[in-house]
């Protein structure tokens, strides 16, 4: 019985391991095939595309010099900032927006012209009224970060389900009452995607913005690399983009797999 | 504690169409009355007028002979669907009607609920992961938190097993015999309704008008195969025959028993 549990546990075990390395499989291929295309058969000149090593060995300066971080950190705080401006007022005003048609038609028609403007056609007027500190950075952030989460807000009230909401009616809810304990709630799900998705849209505004006018942040580090003809900061730059994107995507997802438990969707 | 409900002359339109016209019931504090009829008939409606689930109806609704709107805390409501918040554990949804300040004093009453509907190991389980009878004692459990003087009742049982369902008419008898709660339930099962009311209401028609009554004076509980109950189901099968059979009753020419 014992070495049939055992055998149980270490296929199990063994299946675990190889899901963990699947995870690994494409970026190890890609990152072959890069070695390959530059250090072997140097198919791309170094000038066009430096070989990893020397993109984790020019990584390693900008650590060790404090560039990276002041970079990193600089970039981070601006989606940090900027996501949750966006996302806080999408919360508030696509809650208003999702209980009261009256305030759907007052606000829906011009909010929906507003995201249809190109996220770069922003940027002079942004620069024009806010200067090019922080302010205009932050702001271009909120919008992009805004949308998502108030077009999925807006859409999980809507799809609240009536007969939950009669539950309250039976119980004498006030209209917060009704807001804040079934209608929010049972908006969640579409509340987390929407989050998942403004916050990639702030790394993406983040960028349009540290392009154009800025002295810190991976969009300035990219700048940089091109006008002093570095491609290797440019791509430590665009690698660090891809990490911190898709790790504060896993954090909103942790989040999500904890406060979605209850829903009862395919394979949840 | 339980309420008497008065329905006085009472009418509703949708959309211009009438579908209840002039119903009169007097419900006495601790009785079971069961609305049955054909599918469409207004039963439903009643209880959500009732309930404030409707609004804008003729003539009056009474609890203890106050408006219903204003006697809502009064009144506890089963529906077809357990309607449990998915997101709320079974505890949490039988607590749903406490206002959250008032939690705390509201545990232990709701731990004895969930006990007595047979819920008792099941407190920290999540919706999903209850049966289509579990939910609904834990929908039961709900209704009762509030201490209600009177429950309403719309056809709680029919989405379940047959099975299911005798155990649920049984715990909902208990449940009456416990409290002496007033009850007004919707069904479409006769012998559900002969297990548990004093009285039967029969609508029919559209708009709909009460047709029939039959009380039912057998003690509980009944043995739904003893001549009294099979004779009580044969006079109530023919008043639902006849029920159905009453296409003059549209007012305006269309079918009577539309959807």
């Amino acid at each position: 019985m014992a070495s049939q549990a055992e055998s149980i546990y270490t296929t199990t075990l063994r299946s675990a391991l190889s899901q963990r390395a699947a995870v690994f499989v494409v970026p190890a291929l890609l990152l072959f095939a890069w070695h390959l295309t530059t250090e072997v058969t140097g198919l791309f000149r170094p000038n066009q595309l430096p070989p990893p090593l020397q993109v984790v060995r020019t990584a390693g300066e900008l650590l060790s010099d404090g560039d990276l971080f002041k970079h990193v950190g600089a970039s981070a705080l601006r989606v940090l900032l900027g996501f949750t401006i966006g996302a806080g007022a999408a919360l508030i005003i696509g809650t208003i927006v999702g209980m009261w048609r009256n305030a759907e038609r007052a606000l829906d028609p011009t909010l929906q012209a507003i995201r249809s403007i190109p996220s770069l056609a922003w940027v002079p007027f942004l620069l024009l009224w806010l200067g090019i500190d922080e302010a205009p950075k932050l702001t271009l952030i909120a919008i992009g970060a805004f949308f998502p989460v108030y077009l999925n807000l807006v859409t999980g009230i809507r799809q609240a389900d009536r007969k939950l909401i009669e539950v309250g009616v039976i119980f004498g809810f006030s209209r917060s009452e009704t807001i804040h304990r079934i209608v929010l709630p049972a908006a969640l799900p579409y509340l987390l995607a929407g989050l998942r998705i403004g916050l990639g849209q702030g790394w993406l505004f983040l960028v349009a913005a540290e392009l154009i006018a800025s002295t810190r942040g991976l969009g300035f580090m990219l700048i940089d690399g091109q006008n002093s003809a570095r491609p290797d900061v440019m791509l430590v730059s665009i690698l660090l983009l891809a990490a911190l994107g898709k790790f504060s995507d896993g954090l909103l997802r942790l989040v999500e797999h904890r406060t979605l438990h209850w829903t009862d969707g395919y394979k949840s | 504690m339980s309420s008497r409900i008065r329905i006085l002359a009472v009418s509703k339109r949708f959309a211009g169409e009438p579908v209840l016209t002039n119903i009169s019931l007097d419900i006495a504090p601790g009785e079971v009355v069961t609305l049955i009829g054909p599918s469409g008939c207004g039963k439903s409606t009643l209880l959500r007028l009732l309930a404030g689930l409707e609004d804008g109806h003729e003539g009056k609704l009474l609890i203890d002979g106050v408006p219903a709107a204003s006697a809502r805390n009064l009144l506890g409501m089963m529906f077809q669907e357990p309607r449990l918040m998915p997101w709320l554990n079974v505890r949490d949804n039988a607590l749903f009607g406490v206002h959250p300040a008032a939690r705390a004093a509201a545990a232990a009453r709701a731990h004895e609920l969930l006990e007595l509907v047979g819920l008792g190991g099941a407190a920290a389980q999540l919706p999903k992961q209850l049966s289509g009878g579990m939910a609904q004692r834990a929908a039961l459990a709900r209704a009762l938190i509030t201490e209600p003087t009177a429950l309403l009742l719309d056809e709680p049982f029919s989405a379940v097993d047959a099975i299911t369902r005798l155990q649920l008419q049984d715990l909902l008898l208990d449940t009456w015999q416990r409290t002496k709660l007033t009850m007004l339930l919707v069904t479409h099962d006769l012998d559900e309704a002969l297990a548990l009311s004093d009285r039967i209401i029969v609508l029919s028609g559209r708009p709909a008008i009460i047709s029939d009554v039959i009380d039912v004076h057998l003690p509980r509980p009944r043995e739904r195969n003893s001549l009294d109950f099979l004779r009580l189901r044969a006079r109530l099968f023919e008043a639902l025959h006849i029920a159905k059979a009453q296409p003059g009753r549209t007012a305006d020419g269309g079918t009577p028993f539309g959807v």
